[in-house]
């Protein structure tokens, strides 16, 4: 075994392939809407559908009704394309909004946690940072399954085509609401989910059943300029046999 | 004039293909070095070092794309100076780097054996081909080219803070796979 230090890697990368260098001589635009084009085609299969969904907030009267003290929430629900073979809705309401300098501060153990704590603290290093804890009621409305959905048993491999079960394979960090569908800029995944899987599993896994309701908790890091401006919106995504739907929420500007 | 003439003057020992080479990839060295170094009078330096390392090495060497081949002479030669001069001179891009990797590959007190660069080089080569090309370019313009995370962020339309991200599990990767590769960090 060979010790190495970091002045070898250095050096290691100074001398990477001829080809390697070239290619990087320019850099690659990264394509950040992949998969918000594959929403809207979800959707609409227009881009303005897509966003007219994000300015058409609308209540949940039947939710907010089902949940004392939420009725003044505001539930954004992307549509569903017609003819599909999802049946029923997943809505997704965000409340409680709070703010941390450090996640320490939220009272969330550092194994609760996506990462490790030593990648929380370089990034807050890189960039000045909020943690944001909120809370999310799921609610699997209407949802046609003949089973509870274990999550931890569902990857991206095993999930079969025409299977009647909705998928939430993930809740996505914020994105920036400015140009939200061609100039979006995606911030990252979420950082604290608190029903999150252990194990090999996907961090987010976890089960659900058709008009079942769980409340849980959700924590993202964001850049602290673009919450007190309001330019941060949470996504929830949730993937069907055949499409791929998202919800989103602006997130309360930081007072 | 293209690179393969541009080397073809070399190896009629032209000496135009100095200052041809030099009107053609001299600002680019010169940025190589300059990120690196942050000091315009060895940065300048490195760069005629360079184009004198280009006379003595071509021939017999011939490299198609002179001007990687020469980015690469001058990124040595500017890591060859600051071995030399950093007790002396803090310089800024490559101490940036040096701390960013260490983070995650720490630095032993003592190195037991010092391995070849170019040996290095090939297994980071191999372990780059594997990422994806967006992965494999923001790599190699933040580790080989120097450009700073800030810049990197606008040209990838990034928040600096999930750029971060990314570039901390991009040198775990690194660092699992030198050490799958028999090394210890």
């Amino acid at each position: 075994m060979n010790k190495l230090n970091s002045l070898h890697i250095y050096e290691g990368i100074t001398n990477i392939d001829i080809d390697i260098i070239e290619e990087a001589k320019t850099p690659v635009k990264k394509n950040n809407i992949t998969w918000l084009k594959r929403a809207a085609r979800a959707a609409a299969g227009l881009a303005a559908a897509f966003v007219l969904t994000v300015g058409a907030c609308c209540a949940s009267p039947a939710l907010a009704a089902a949940i004392p003290g939420m009725e003044d929430l505001v539930v954004l629900i992307s549509g569903r394309e017609a003819g599909t073979a999802e049946s029923g809705d997943l809505e997704t309401m965000y409340s409680n909004f709070r703010y941390y300098d450090d996640w320490r501060q939220a009272g969330i153990a550092d194994e609760d946690l996506r990462e490790t704590p030593e990648y929380y603290e370089h990034m807050m290093e890189v960039e000045d940072q909020t943690f944001v804890l909120c809370d999310v009621t799921i609610n699997a409305r209407d949802l046609v399954a003949d089973h509870r959905v274990d999550m931890s048993r569902i990857t991206a491999d095993n999930k079969e085509e025409g299977d009647l079960v909705l998928w939430i394979f993930n809740i996505c960090r914020p994105w920036l609401l400015e140009g939200l569908y061609e100039n979006s800029t995606f911030i990252g995944e979420i950082d604290y989910f608190s029903l999150h899987s252990t194990g090999e599993t996907d961090y987010y896994h976890f089960a659900i059943g058709p008009n079942e309701t769980l409340t849980v908790q959700v924590g993202f890091f964001a850049p602290t300029s673009e919450l007190e401006s309001g330019n941060v919106v949470l996504a929830s995504d949730y993937d069907g046999p055949r499409n791929v739907y998202r919800n989103l929420y602006p997130v309360p500007p930081r007072s | 004039m293209d690179d393969r003439q541009l080397v073809e003057l070399f190896w009629r020992r032209d000496e135009t293909a100095l200052e041809e080479t030099e009107r053609k990839y001299g600002g680019f060295c010169f940025g190589v070095a300059m990120r690196l170094l942050g000091e315009e009078r060895d940065a300048r330096e490195t760069v005629n070092e360079a184009l004198y390392q280009a006379w003595d090495r071509i021939p017999p060497e011939r490299p198609e794309k002179l001007g990687a081949w020469l980015g690469r002479v001058t990124r040595n030669l500017s890591v060859s100076l600051w071995r030399k001069n950093h007790r002396q001179k803090r310089y800024g891009g490559i101490a940036e780097a040096l701390d960013e990797l260490e983070e995650s590959i720490p630095s032993p007190e003592s190195v037991e054996r010092e391995l070849e660069s170019a040996e290095l080089g090939q297994l980071i080569s191999r372990w780059l081909k594997t990422l994806p090309r967006e992965d494999r370019v923001l790599f190699v313009r933040r580790y080989w080219y120097g450009v700073p995370l800030q810049d990197l962020a606008k040209e990838t339309a990034t928040a600096p803070g999930k750029l971060a991200q990314k570039m901390y599990r991009l040198r775990a990767d690194l660092k699992t796979a030198l050490e799958k590769g028999g090394h210890t960090l």
